[in-house]
């Protein structure tokens, strides 16, 4: 017995020092990111708030590839979501097992696809299929909405739209496998309660499965966020590099992740190199803020159900 | 590792019929598989996982300290082997010590070279044929000296030749002096040598037109400044009489990334059109790798990027560079050099305007050679440079890349028209040699001209 809590001891330590060596990590990023980028950093908030990237005159601004960034991620989301949860049911509750294990692979095998792929198809097929089929249309319906209007007569294919769509095709396989795995780990006993409520099978799935895996749910959408923010190759193929805030999805865009990876290899002077830096210091809190955020919101939502449901 | 550990008991908490994890039964469960396990040798594989950490730890503690790692190790033996500063007597004892070297045969050159890897990288337009030039002179030294070049564009060069990385960087861009000032006290300058060259070609997607059209660089500067709006606009009309050209809307098209393209064409822009340096608001100078291009274009990554969309979407205009547009034969516009003449960019045309410059070449090796005088000179046309470092501190690396360069300069060069690259004029050969001629180690040259 005595030897048991000894490598439960050394063990734990080990958990210990791997756990701190993240956070570790996590500071390290912040305080190389703030060194690297002291030369503009001086200049304050002007960063963020200008909408001008000049590097030959040195005027750096991050407003639009802040924008960019935040709604092409929003658009993923809001695209990607519902798919990836109605891929990630039916794969849990309602698949018959022969099928359960094929659908997963394919799923989990477009995690694997590497991103310059998806910015390459989104390039030559999706961009001209939705410029010349989809946009069209949308701007005809839905036209009243400023999101779907646009001034020019000719639509550009590369878009803030189009990186969305691109974006949301690429955090589907995480979304959808890690709630999955979610809705996996829910006990029978769950389901089983439920249905001797004499619930429907999509009542059950909705009251004891998807509230009960909630937290895997979220962790997952995370993930995906956290994916849509850094994509950078595929983004950078179809948003078209235009630093813009129209209010309109189809202008064309720039995102933070991208303006780095155009810039960062031809960057020769040392301020814009700082101001590049600088950009990825942004990209990292405002992931970061956008996370705890996400955290607080939800930890309230979960508080407020599960006070009405003791009502 | 018997049953029993930890890492068993974890194992088998996952339920493998199922592919459940375990969330709220695996307590009870565990303590059940514990019971099984008692005897369990836990020390070994406690030991294990001990000793796979501190190797794993060990790894990125050493690759962390050493960056380069490979690069270091080649000093270090080196500098032991070669105490002497002449170049006759460090052969004499590195050869001892090393186990490849090339005495004269029918193929290779008279000289002896250092069995070595020359690490280097930059810019990506000259790419294509210094991965040529790395195999053939690799070739040349029978097998002795690997170069390894990486393309990682021109500011990451540059920054690998300012820490040390490289022993020598590709720039579609000069370097400027308060850059490697920091160094140059060890290092000396760091010199600018113009290796290669290449134009920038101007290509179009307007429907109904498959000919090369005239253009001018005002024109041109107009187009991406958003002052001529349609095809039909009379200031191209008027160059092209027999074209129908239509009255769309045009879309100018420019490299989102970084590029030397990017550089040489801007260049020219503030050489020839005043609208674009009024454009400017903070005053010259108006180009760069990477400029602050009017909000209504489209910015697509890399010269295949431009390219792409310009075919698919009509009324566009790109650029690409010379390069890229001959491998891929794409049809370029015709644009008019100072002297008056419509030029669409060829091999030939390009190396004219490098011979037109040969006497400010002289002067800075980084003079930009776009807007050249000569009848027969493409206007949008640009040197890229190889940078090193005039005083070597490694004497064997420094006298392989001193040969590698001079190779490239003078051999080197006839590679060049088959890969779509110009050739250096002799007048611009003679000048590299004189810079590579000032490379040294402990004030003696590599070279003598």
């Amino acid at each position: 017995m005595k030897r048991r809590s000894r490598t439960d001891a050394i063990f734990k330590w080990l958990t210990i020092i791997f756990a701190t060596a993240v956070v570790f990590l996590a500071v390290l990023f912040f305080y190389e990111l703030g060194t690297g980028s002291s030369l503009t950093l001086r200049s304050g908030f002007s960063f963020i708030t200008g909408s001008k990237w000049d590097p030959v005159g040195n005027v750096f601004g991050v407003l639009p590839m802040l924008y960019g960034s935040l709604v092409t991620s929003a658009i993923a989301l809001v695209i990607g979501v519902p798919i990836s949860l109605g891929v990630a049911i039916f794969l849990s509750e309602l698949a018959p097992h022969r099928v359960r294990s094929p659908f997963s692979f394919v799923v989990e095998m477009l995690a694997a696809v590497p991103s310059v792929v998806y910015g390459l198809w989104g390039l030559f097929v999706l961009a001209p299929v939705l410029r010349d089929d989809v946009y069209p249309v949308l701007r005809t319906y839905l036209g009243f909405l400023p999101i779907f209007q646009s001034s020019s007569t000719q639509l550009p294919g590369v878009s803030i739209m189009t990186a969305g769509i691109i974006l949301a095709i690429m955090i589907i396989p995480i979304v959808s496998s890690i709630s999955r795995d979610a809705l996996l780990a829910v006990p029978d006993s769950q389901r089983e309660a439920a249905y001797a409520l004499g619930a429907t099978k999509s009542e059950a799935i909705r009251i004891s499965v998807l509230s009960y895996a909630r937290s895997g749910i979220f962790a997952s959408i995370f993930l995906g966020l956290g994916r849509a923010f850094g994509e950078t190759i595929a983004v950078t193929m179809v948003i078209g590099n235009t630093p813009l805030i129209t209010g309109s999805l189809f202008s064309p865009g720039y995102t933070l992740a991208s303006l780095i990876a155009n810039e960062f290899t031809e960057a020769t002077t040392p301020v814009y190199i700082s101001a590049l830096v600088e950009a990825g210091l942004v990209l990292l809190t405002v992931v970061f803020l956008t996370n705890i955020a996400a955290r607080v919101l939800i930890s309230r939502l979960v508080k407020n159900r599960e006070a009405a449901s003791y009502l | 590792m018997s049953q029993g550990g930890w890492p068993i008991a974890i194992l088998y908490g996952f339920d493998y019929r199922t592919c459940r994890l375990p969330i709220n039964y695996v307590p009870e469960r565990l303590r059940a598989r514990m019971k099984l396990y008692k005897t369990g040798a836990s020390g070994t594989t406690i030991g294990l996982v001990v000793v796979l950490v501190v190797v794993v730890v060990a790894a990125g503690a050493y690759i962390a300290l050493n960056p380069g790692g490979g690069t270091t190790t080649i000093t270090q033996t080196s500098t032991a082997t070669s105490t002497a500063t002449s170049v006759a007597t460090s052969v004499a004892t590195s050869t001892a010590t090393s186990t490849v070297t090339s005495v004269s045969t029918a193929t290779s050159s008279t000289a002896t070279y250092y069995p070595l890897t020359l690490q280097a990288g930059g810019s990506t337009f000259v790419n294509p044929i210094m991965q040529v030039w790395a195999t053939s002179f690799n070739q040349y030294t029978n097998s002795a000296v690997q170069t390894n070049y990486q393309a990682i564009g021109s500011g990451a060069g540059i920054t690998g030749i300012l820490k040390g990385t490289f022993e020598f960087a590709g720039s579609d861009a000069p370097v400027s002096n308060s850059q490697s000032a920091n160094y140059t006290s060890v290092k000396g300058p760091l010199l600018t040598i113009p290796e290669t060259l290449g134009g920038v070609a101007i290509f179009y997607n307007i429907p109904g037109v498959s000919v090369s059209l005239n253009l001018t660089g005002l024109i041109i500067a107009k187009i991406y400044l958003g002052q001529i709006t349609t095809w039909n606009d009379p200031a191209i009309q008027a160059l092209n009489p027999k074209t129908t050209l239509p009255g769309n809307t045009i879309v100018p098209v420019h490299r989102s990334d970084g590029s030397g393209t990017t550089y040489a064409l801007t260049n020219y822009f503030e050489k020839v059109s005043k609208d674009w340096n009024a454009s400017f608001t903070s005053g010259c100078p108006c180009y760069g790798t990477s400029i602050s291009w009017p909000a209504f274009e489209i910015g697509a990554k890399g010269s295949g990027g431009v390219a792409a969309y310009v075919q698919q979407n009509t009324n566009t205009i790109g650029y690409a560079d010379s390069y890229y547009a001959f491998s891929n034969k794409l049809t370029a516009a015709a644009v008019q050099n100072s002297a008056g003449h419509f030029l669409v960019p060829t091999i030939a045309n390009i190396a004219s305007a490098a011979s037109d410059f040969s006497a400010q070449i002289q002067a800075n090796p980084t003079f930009a050679i776009t807007n050249a005088p000569g009848a027969a000179s493409y206007p949008i046309a640009t040197y890229t440079y190889i940078l090193v470092w005039q005083k070597q501190t490694n004497q064997q690396q420094g006298y392989d890349t001193a040969h590698f360069l001079w190779w490239v300069v003078n051999q080197g060069q006839a590679f060049g028209p088959s890969l779509f690259y110009p050739t250096l004029p002799a007048s611009v050969v003679t000048i590299d040699e004189t810079i590579i001629a000032q490379m040294s180690y402990n004030g003696v040259p590599f070279i003598t001209v």
